[in-house]
């Protein structure tokens, strides 16, 4: 079997490094759990949507998930939570930042939060809002929003043996420096203790890998 | 530290794939190993070398890697290049997983060594975009000095390379009986249908062949080596086989490889390929499970095909890629706009392959045509000729440098009548910030694009900042003067440095600009910034005055220049000289 996470958001938020540090997180944390990282650069990674495939398991082999059986959707952003809905399956734990970044010349209306988290609550019990834009603002490190959502799948992987959170950290602890450093660690607890007070384990423990 | 310093090996980033192709093929041709890494339609440029290489051969391992995007994720078009190899005698080889792709790194440079001839590695998106397990094994102390020995197989005149592609044709026969024999080709499972998967087409099979419970009930055939065809193995894995279906990535090569064999050999197999798969876009999962589950006659539904049917995705406003905030070409298009609107020009726009194709996009409207890089400025030597609009070319630093100066040339010395922008943000920005010759980097020496413009002999050359809006529309303004008295091209070059390669060299030295906001009682909300701007940092907020998002705005102050009132200013005094200097 293998655990499927789909990574969601708009290009510049930093989602490839958030996936790239959850596949070397796995790797570093030295199990038999095999992992692959599946992105898309050029055109979409300028402001647009942008949709990164990352699985686990013993043995892994497409690097894209089928729609339909994401078991997690990490999202930046909520209209792009919603564009990419048909790759969950049911029940799929979804975190998703509380953001919505307008499309640049836009043509008709932008949905309201609420329309885009009952889109996704049709599709899963597990919806999740993560403060995570909100927290990296008043640290003064906007950019660092995607830790939180790391922090997030951090604790989960954790409870499923597929990593160790002290691995994870010691990783985050070569990204950016000073005050960057700081703030990225202080947003990696916020969505660890976040995913530790709302997901349940029985939930957790029914995900595949 | 770099791979390059570790092992010792040089490594350079070209100006163009022709050139790359040439200086990688030198080394090879004086035995020392070498690689050259393209996109598919680099290969283009390079086909000219690369179609000489064979007939030449090398002294030592040369192996070409094309990475083609199906699904034309960030490309003008899907080619296979797997056909290049076909087309110029040249082996093709195509790894089934990132792991493989190392593995089968290593085999080419030993078979391109045994038989003194170029490899082609041909990987796809899947392979080039994921990242995976791969361990690196022994790594040996690389030879970096050779001796280019004097041959005349090197000197392609007739009587020589007549004489090489006699030994070509004899090589390539070698060759099919050694890649029968390629353990990178495998046969798992037996039974009368049979499924040819190549590439990384094997691990889409694998997968659905798991859903669909199905293993060593067919027989599966893996390959990795696709030209010349591994004939024998194919000879003796089909003898048994009723029908086969292949599985590949874009065209039907191993398809039409596969059906010569089989009418060459009077084999009694149907075979079956793009008319159950499709031809345009990537595999998937799904799309290879629906043309198995068709070949095998498996009536089954995947669990994304049940479920809701409405489909939301339809309902959300799309979100194109655009301009990153901050970006010198964002004032340069709105200016062009601006200025096109307030003359009543009918413009047509020949654009190019960089961040600056994003102009096609409203708000601008500026890139009318795209075909392939360098082709905005030839396109537009024959439009100047042929129609009545006012012709303008835009094509960004490291595009020039790679193919845009024999059409300036051309322009100049036929007379063409355009104004020509060359958009100079020192980087190549789009594919992930390699250097450009007009790179100010350390260890390179570069060229700055007004000398090239003027040693053409080109009369009209200004050099602009592209945030200084109404100076760039004055320059336009005498640009178009001069194009319409002169009937020759006009060039305007508009420097200022990719906004990301200034934010991490900012970030580097832990410093930042404040984020800029808008004065809520000096907005009248006339949208120019949002609208017409369009940085995406700025939004439209209640009765429609301007917000600015601090998350997204990088404090780079361009939009300061568009508000006719005056109502954008930094969220907090700073000192603005020394961040202003990082831009340039």
């Amino acid at each position: 079997m293998v655990l499927n996470v789909v990574v969601v958001g708009v290009g510049g938020q930093g989602l490839l490094l958030l996936s790239r540090l959850i596949g070397e997180s796995v790797i570093a944390s030295n199990t038999d759990i095999n992992v692959s990282v599946a992105e898309t650069h050029g055109l979409s990674q300028r402001g647009g949507s942008v949709i990164v495939h990352i699985r686990m398991g013993k043995e892994v082999f497409a690097p894209l998930i089928p729609r339909g059986e994401a078991n997690i959707m990490l999202a930046l952003e909520m209209l792009e939570a919603a564009r990419y809905l048909d790759y969950l399956s049911r029940n799929a734990i979804v975190a998703v930042n509380d953001k919505v970044i307008r499309p640049i010349a836009l043509k008709g209306s932008l949905p309201s939060k609420e329309e885009l988290l009952s889109a996704l609550k049709s599709k899963s019990s597990n919806v999740y809002v993560i403060k995570a834009s909100e927290t990296a603002l008043a640290l003064n490190a906007p950019l660092s929003a995607n830790m939180a959502l790391l922090g997030f799948i951090g604790y989960i992987l954790e409870v499923k043996g597929i990593i160790d959170i002290n691995m994870v950290k010691e990783i985050i602890k070569g990204v950016g420096r000073g005050r960057v450093r700081e703030a990225n660690l202080k947003l990696f607890n916020y969505g660890y203790s976040a995913a530790r007070n709302l997901v349940r384990d029985d939930i957790i423990n029914k995900l595949p890998y | 530290m770099q791979v390059r310093d570790l092992l010792g090996i040089y490594v350079e980033w070209s100006v163009n794939e022709k050139v790359a192709f040439e200086v990688a093929y030198a080394a090879a041709i004086s035995g020392v190993r070498s690689l050259v890494a393209m996109k598919h339609v680099g290969l283009n440029v390079a086909s000219d070398p690369l179609m000489s290489s064979a007939y030449t051969g090398v002294k030592e391992g040369f192996v070409i890697v094309s990475a083609d995007d199906p699904s034309m994720w960030s490309s003008q078009n899907e080619q296979d290049n797997r056909f290049y190899g076909l087309h110029a005698y040249i082996p093709v080889f195509e790894p089934s997983s990132p792991a493989e792709a190392k593995e089968l790194t290593k085999y080419s440079y030993g078979f391109s060594s045994q038989f003194k001839h170029p490899v082609i590695l041909r990987i796809t998106t899947r392979i080039s975009h994921t990242r995976a397990v791969v361990d690196l094994g022994e790594v040996g102390k690389p030879k970096t000095k050779g001796v280019f020995i004097k041959e005349p197989r090197y000197v392609l005149i007739p009587t020589n390379a007549r004489r090489n592609k006699l030994e070509l044709v004899e090589k390539i026969n070698r060759m099919v009986k050694e890649l029968s024999k390629s353990p990178f080709n495998k046969v798992e499972g037996s039974g009368g249908l049979a499924v040819i998967a190549s590439g990384i087409a094997y691990l889409y099979v694998k997968e659905a062949l798991e859903k669909l419970k199905l293993g060593s009930e067919v027989t599966l055939i893996k390959l990795s080596t696709v030209y010349p065809i591994p004939k024998y193995l194919l000879i003796d894995a089909l003898k048994d086989v009723k029908k086969v279906l292949v599985v590949e990535e874009v065209d039907p090569f191993v398809e039409i490889l596969v059906r010569g064999l089989v009418s060459e050999e009077g084999l009694n197999v149907e075979i079956y390929g793009k008319n159950y798969l499709g031809y345009p876009f990537e595999l998937t999962v799904e799309r290879v499970y629906k043309a198995l589950s068709r070949f095998l006659n498996i009536d089954t539904a995947l669990r994304s095909e049940e479920g809701s049917k409405r489909d939301l995705r339809a309902e959300l406003p799309q979100r194109p890629p655009t301009l990153c905030p901050g970006c010198p070409y964002r004032p340069l298009f709105y200016a062009v706009k601006m200025f096109a609107i307030r003359n009543k020009l009918n413009l047509v726009a020949a654009g190019d392959i960089g961040c600056y194709s994003l102009g096609y996009n409203p708000p601008f409207n500026l890139q009318d045509i795209i075909i392939e890089m360098g082709g905005g400025l030839g396109v537009a030597n024959g439009l100047a000729k042929v129609v009545e609009n006012t012709i303008i070319t835009f094509i960004g630093d490291s595009t020039f440098f790679h193919a845009g100066i024999p059409p300036l040339i051309n322009a100049f010395v036929n007379r063409s009548p355009q104004i020509v922008v060359i958009l100079d943000n020192e980087v190549t920005a789009m594919t992930g910030h390699q250097p450009s010759p007009s790179s100010r980097f350390k260890d390179r020496a570069y060229v700055p694009i007004e000398n090239v413009v003027k040693g053409i002999g080109i009369r009209f050359v200004k050099v602009v900042d592209p945030f200084n809006i109404r100076r760039v529309m004055n320059v336009l303004s005498s640009a178009l003067e001069h194009v319409r008295k002169y009937k020759e091209p006009a060039v305007i070059v508009a420097r200022r440095r990719c906004a990301l390669e200034v934010m991490r060299d900012l970030g580097r030295l832990s410093l930042t600009a404040p984020s800029y906001i808008i004065d809520p009682h000096k907005c009248i909300a006339c949208g120019l910034c949002y609208n017409w701007f369009s940085c995406p940092a700025i939004v439209p907020g209640s009765e429609g005055k301007a917000l600015i998002d601090p998350e997204l705005c990088v404090g780079c102050g361009a939009c300061v220049n568009v508000c006719p009132v005056d109502a954008i200013k930094p969220s907090k005094p700073y000192d603005k000289e020394s961040i202003e200097k990082y831009w340039f």
